[in-house]
């Protein structure tokens, strides 16, 4: 009885963690989605490598990798908090 | 067997095949070489589907649950990227310029929500589909499985017809096969892909085929990119010279520059805010496509659905990282015949070739024999089917091209006709129709309704590209997939994991009102020319308004359940249910 006790506590524990990386990795993932294409009006002045508008490359380049480096940085956070709280 | 077992297996036909198609291309037989590259890399798929056979359910429902995050990743990607991602994406940007954008980042961090919000909880509930999560999670009501197995085979159905049409047309243009014909062949190839070993099967085919198409859209992008000079130090950061001179180009004759944002029409609407909610509502859609989720069950375990997901957005963006590149090559290509005289531009050596098809056309509207940007009309497929002539590439690289495109469009066409056996098979027939089959039995009847699912999409598929009006309602119901989605699926699947008190009234009234939301506003501005909302001086158009039909669905669950007791109205096998998806196996 106690045993079990002490495991749903290390489960709510766990879970908390997990909503709060998510809230976090869910508000992270905005920018990518709308805040590095809201400016676009404004980006569009800015030319960087010879000449490619800075608002096309947030869209077409910049945007991308960013949501690949959220997901395997989630993946990895989540893994490590895996170990941390249930040991595997 | 031995050697010949597994991916040596698969390793070896690889090489086979490349070997013997170079060697006929050696030979200098374009038309052999063609067919043999084409029909061989067919060959190739059905040999793996065969290596990866099986009379067991669980491999045949979910590919036993044991893959990898790299393969899941390759299986993501080459499920995701239909056909028209291959031939069309990078033609619709070289029309659209900065406004066709919403596809690039709509079609991508849709994956970031499936990292965070579903991919692994789904993994671990342990379910087969999709419509048996929703029913599990409704308390086992089975007019939330009846509901959601209806949307799969509506959303399925038509993209399927969609993927068959893109067969129908690659294998027409390159083999000079009626495109009808090459429909049919595309649905019976893929019998052969998913009848062999289902998911376990269509998994190692997708696997596969994802390799042979990127290795294709590369092979031509960096080729092209080489004769561009772009290469500075290379192609995706060198373009910038390239640009500038054809914007310069645009302006000079009197054109809005081709990265100026938010000049024209996206998805029935306008301006900055609808491009912003468009891209949102094709990223909350991607999550909420039954044949995206489907994969997110095949995975070995929580931990690698979470990679696997990464794996899978990068693989994707090998390909739309690219497609605004090629866009821009294409671009240039077009915009480097415009005021040259126009019996000039009809001796350049690609528009010959492809003037006849139709997919580039000339006329002098003004008489005065100067060819202006609006005498000069491209479909947007020619840009990646053409792309190997405006260039001058060599013959092989065209070939390269349709292999890749026909890759492309089977490994979706495999996931879809694989989503809607198992729905057909586990959700309709062992659910309600005889839930005491026997394992072999049941295999054996998924084989059936393959074939019978096949056979029906192969005929919709044909009278599509005999019929241009049904082929519209075809093309307007695949746009129209992610609106209703993201007005059904994804509000309630990401609640029902977060939100222990949403309770069966909530998803069913959630369900139905987010589509009744959606569809009014769908047909009415879609289909029957009504003007869409003005919000800000910015048109709403049917894919931004899918965010409004999102909220709603939330509400609604939200309010109803709260209204009918909320977690009080669940049982406790639900609630285990909920409790079991926070915690990895």
């Amino acid at each position: 009885m106690v045993v079990e006790k002490e495991e749903t506590e290390v489960y709510r524990r766990y879970w908390n963690r997990l909503k709060k990386i998510t809230a976090i990795w869910m508000l992270a993932w905005t920018i990518p989605a709308i805040f590095l294409e809201i400016p676009a009006n404004a980006l569009k002045h800015i030319k960087i490598l010879n000449g490619i508008p800075l608002h096309w490359f947030m869209a077409a380049f910049v945007s991308i990798v960013l949501g690949i480096t959220l997901i395997f940085l989630y993946a990895y956070v989540m893994e490590k908090t895996d170990r941390e709280i249930l040991g595997r | 067997m031995g050697f010949l077992e597994g991916k040596n297996a698969v390793l070896f036909f690889i090489g086979l095949y490349i070997v013997v198609v170079a060697a006929i291309a050696a030979t200098g037989n374009v038309f052999v070489a063609s067919a043999v590259g084409v029909f061989g890399s067919l060959f190739l798929y059905v040999i793996v589907a065969v290596l990866m056979r099986t009379q067991v359910t669980k491999d045949f429902y979910v590919a036993g649950r044991t893959i990898g995050s790299i393969p899941i990743g390759s299986s993501i990607a080459s499920n995701w990227m239909s056909g028209a991602s291959f031939v069309s994406m990078a033609g619709a940007i070289a029309v659209l310029g900065y406004d066709s954008m919403p596809y690039i980042t709509g079609w991508t961090l849709g994956y970031c929500i499936a990292a965070f919000m579903i991919a692994p909880f789904i993994r671990r509930s342990e379910t087969f589909t999709v419509p048996e999560f929703v029913e599990t999670r409704a308390a086992n009501w089975s007019v939330a499985r009846v509901i959601a197995v209806l949307m799969l085979f509506i959303v399925s159905f038509t993209y399927l017809v969609a993927q068959l049409v893109a067969t129908g047309v690659i294998i027409g243009r390159f083999l000079g096969m009626p495109a009808v014909l090459g429909a049919f062949l595309g649905s019976a190839i893929v019998i052969l892909f998913a009848g062999t070993g289902g998911w376990r099967s269509v998994v190692w085919v997708q696997v596969t085929q994802y390799w042979i198409l990127i290795t294709a859209y590369w092979i031509a992008f960096l080729t092209a990119a080489y004769v561009a000079g772009i290469f500075k130090p290379w192609p995706h950061f060198g373009y910038g010279e390239l640009l500038t001179q054809l914007e310069g180009r645009e302006i000079s004759f009197g054109l809005t520059a081709f990265t100026e944002p938010f000049t024209k029409t996206f998805g029935g609407g306008t301006g900055e805010i609808n491009w912003i909610l468009s891209a949102l509502c094709l990223m909350l859609g991607t999550v909420g496509l039954p044949h995206v989720l489907s994969q997110f069950y095949l995975v070995k375990d929580v931990k690698t659905a979470r990679y696997g997901v990464g794996w899978g957005l990068t693989f994707i963006a090998l390909l739309y990282l690219t497609a605004p590149v090629y866009a821009i090559l294409a671009r240039s290509a077009f915009s480097s015949a415009w005021g040259m005289p126009i019996d000039q531009v009809k001796q350049l050596a690609w528009i010959q070739k492809w003037l006849p098809t139709g997919l580039v056309k000339i006329t002098d509207l003004n008489g005065d024999g100067i060819l202006q940007p609006a005498e000069m009309a491209f479909h947007k497929d020619i840009v990646v089917v053409g792309m190997p002539d405006m260039f001058g590439l060599p013959w092989f690289i065209a070939m390269i091209v349709a292999v890749g495109g026909l890759a492309a469009a089977l490994s979706t066409a495999n996931g879809l006709l694989m989503v809607m056996t198992v729905g057909a098979t586990r959700d309709i027939y062992k659910r309600f129709i005889n839930p005491e089959v026997t394992e072999r039995r049941e295999v054996w009847v998924g084989r059936a309704m393959l074939i019978v699912l096949a056979i029906i999409s192969g005929f919709a598929g044909a009278r599509a590209l005999m019929d241009p009006t049904f082929s519209r309602y075809v093309a307007l119901l695949v746009g129209w997939a992610f609106v209703f989605a993201t007005a059904s699926f994804t509000p309630i699947i990401i609640m029902g994991i977060f939100w222990k008190g949403l309770n069966k009234y909530g998803i069913v009234a959630g369900m139905i009102a987010g589509m009744a939301t959606a569809l009014p506003y769908v047909l009415g501005v879609g289909l029957f020319g009504v003007s869409p909302i003005i919000f800000g001086g910015h048109k709403i158009g049917t894919l931004a308004w899918g965010i409004v039909a999102f909220f709603v669905n939330l509400i609604v669950a939200a309010i109803v359940s709260l209204a009918t007791k909320a977690e009080k109205a669940n049982p406790p096998e639900t609630i285990e249910f909920v409790e079991k998806l926070k915690i990895p196996e």
